[in-house]
């Protein structure tokens, strides 16, 4: 207590606009993110197993322009669908949304939001939208700086083809990235407990995959229960390549619609109850 | 200042504010009930974040309540319970704050220094909430709740497990704020630090208006209640007593190292009293307007309200 308390002072200021304030919460969201040591090692050691050495050996190899193949083709030189990648952007979201609504449901914040000119969709735009910030570091820009890499190294003249391959990626890493957060995001909001969340979202992958691989001796489309599966086929769809004939391209876009919206439908439900304090 | 007129929330088939009417002055008014009475029910139509089933609640000079961006920066939350986000610093939180309720990043930083500053919270300001006592963390929300100098304060039990020490400034600060001509209103059980700070009353229960009014009136009690000191012998008090007993209403008596001290309803007329008194040859030590206490009107609102059906 200071010896001659401070008198309290009216303010006179500007008030800012409503988008400002969203704003206030994903730049608060990315700070601390970044600032956290984990996710800061991930972004590290994951951009250089699952990117540099794509985007250099991509830079080395001698190629007349940027193929859809290069980028999803089942084999040694796909980008996007290497083990790596798929990797750590499963630890990069597990820690990154793990406490994104459950820190606020262990520490009952939701009133300070909530008592303010903050909607639920403003909150989880904010929330979302800063997690989407974070993860884009590694599942948009680095995808971006590879198509560009290739078509500065190519050796043919078909720059348009090269450009649109990279048009389709722009697209590829923004559903990339919104899907791998709204998931992330959902399981955030069953738990008070960031560590749950966080387990949570890195386990459902790999039992989903499991059960995904079980199942599919019955019927194929059972693998797309999966949503590493699914995103892969969608890459496919998005860049022209054929999938597997035994695979319904309807149940692609259905569960495709289902595991973006539903965890948003979800969230929202989940974050409106607290708002009118349920 | 609140204007609400004919106010009902239900949840499900329960009423949790029954054509609740009040118009809430722009001082210092304690909100009082017991727990359900429908404070919280209350602050959240205020909010915005209940809409009533009936009536409407009018903020300020605001005409329409529709605009909730509005409505809610002229409001300020301290909530009752614990809310801080643990693994931030107070002067990250109440600058964020600060953000969300419309200022700008530079303007919000000095604001916060100027808050934490004011509720007296110096150099931790820039340790994690995580660590601090709990009278900290109480003047971390108030701090937030008053950064962006809103026109309402809603304080719910603001001095919730602080200190003696603790308590008596969170009072002191909440006085400084009224002076500024702010609407604040106080929620809390402890009705003693109400009757200290309070100038106005609110009691409810059941989602109903039991007593209003300036605390000054609701504590002056009703006219012809006089509380009286006396002393002599034994005997003759006991006589004096009987014989009050018969000629006016006695509401309480309590007799304290040969004194006896007695209060009376209904004297229209002390000169008769003093008459009667002195010919027992009793000393009057003392004769005065009965003042009551918070803690005996709100019993007492609860009776009537019994009384009443609420």
């Amino acid at each position: 207590m200071a010896i001659d308390r401070i008198k309290y002072r009216s303010w006179t200021g500007e008030k800012s606009s409503h988008f400002r304030r969203v704003f206030a919460i994903v730049k608060s969201i990315f700070i601390q993110k970044i600032k956290s040591k984990g996710i800061l090692i991930i972004l590290i050691i994951g951009f250089f197993l699952a990117h540099a050495f794509p985007i250099i050996f991509g830079a080395l190899i001698p190629h007349e322009e940027l193929t859809a193949e290069m980028m999803v083709a089942d084999n040694f030189f796909s980008y996007l669908k290497n083990g790596f990648l798929v990797l750590f952007t499963i630890l990069l979201v597990s820690l990154v949304c793990s406490d994104l609504i459950s820190q606020d449901l262990k520490d009952k914040s939701f009133v300070l939001y909530f008592s303010r000119p903050i909607k639920t969709l403003d909150y989880l735009s904010g929330k979302i939208g800063g997690a989407i910030v974070i993860i884009s570091i590694f599942t948009f820009f680095p995808f971006i700086i590879y198509c560009l890499v290739i078509i500065g190294t190519q050796t043919g003249n078909d720059y348009s083809g090269s450009l649109g391959i990279l048009g389709k990626t722009v697209i590829v890493g923004i559903l990339t990235t919104v899907f791998f957060v709204l998931y992330g995001t959902m399981i955030s909001s069953f738990t008070k407990k960031k560590t749950y969340a966080g387990i949570g979202i890195f386990m459902s992958f790999f039992v989903l995959i499991i059960i995904g691989n079980i199942f599919s001796t019955f019927d194929q489309n059972w693998i797309l229960i999966s949503p590493i599966n699914l995103l892969f086929y969608s890459y496919d769809i998005i860049y022209g390549i054929e999938i597997p004939l035994n695979l319904n391209l309807n149940i692609i876009g259905i569960l495709l619609s289902c595991i973006i919206f539903i965890p948003f439908v979800i969230t929202f439900l989940q974050t409106y109850k607290k708002e009118v304090g349920r | 200042m609140i204007n609400a007129n004919n106010v009902t929330v239900k949840f499900g088939r329960i009423t949790a504010l029954d054509s609740f009417s009040i118009k809430i002055p722009k001082d210092i008014t304690g909100l009082l009930g017991p727990n359900g009475a429908g404070k919280s029910t209350f602050i959240k139509v205020v909010l915005g974040l209940l809409k009533p089933e009936k009536g409407k609640i009018l903020l300020s000079n605001h005409k329409k309540t529709d605009n909730l961006t509005k409505l809610r920066d002229l409001i300020g939350y301290m909530p009752e319970h614990d809310c801080l986000i643990e693994n931030m610093t107070a002067i990250d939180l109440v600058s964020y704050m600060s953000q969300l309720s419309g200022m700008l990043p530079n303007d919000a930083i000095r604001r916060s220094h100027e808050a934490l500053d004011f509720v007296g919270l110096d150099e931790v300001r820039y340790r994690d909430i995580s660590s601090y006592s709990t009278g900290m963390k109480q003047r971390v929300k108030l701090a937030q709740a008053i950064v962006h100098d809103p026109e309402i304060l809603f304080l719910d039990e603001p001095t919730n497990g602080m200190d003696p020490f603790g308590k008596k400034e969170m009072l002191s600060l909440i006085s400084d704020i009224a002076k500024t001509g702010k609407t604040i209103i106080v929620c809390s059980h402890l009705l003693h630090e109400v009757e200290q700070i309070c100038n106005y009353v609110v009691i409810i229960n059941q989602g109903r208006l039991l007593k209003t009014g300036s605390m000054k009136e609701i504590l002056s009690g009703e006219k012809g209640r006089f509380k009286l000191e006396l002393r002599g012998e034994k005997n003759h008090l006991e006589n004096i007593l009987d014989i009050l007993k018969k000629e006016y209403e006695i509401i309480s008596v309590n007799r304290f190292l040969g004194k006896l001290v007695i209060s009376i309803r209904n004297i229209e007329n002390s000169l008769k009293l003093f008459k009667l008194i002195n010919k027992y040859n009793i000393q009057i030590r003392s004769y005065k307007p009965d003042k009551l206490i918070l803690e005996e009107v709100f019993i007492q609102s609860f009776k009537e309200g019994k009384i009443n059906g609420n």
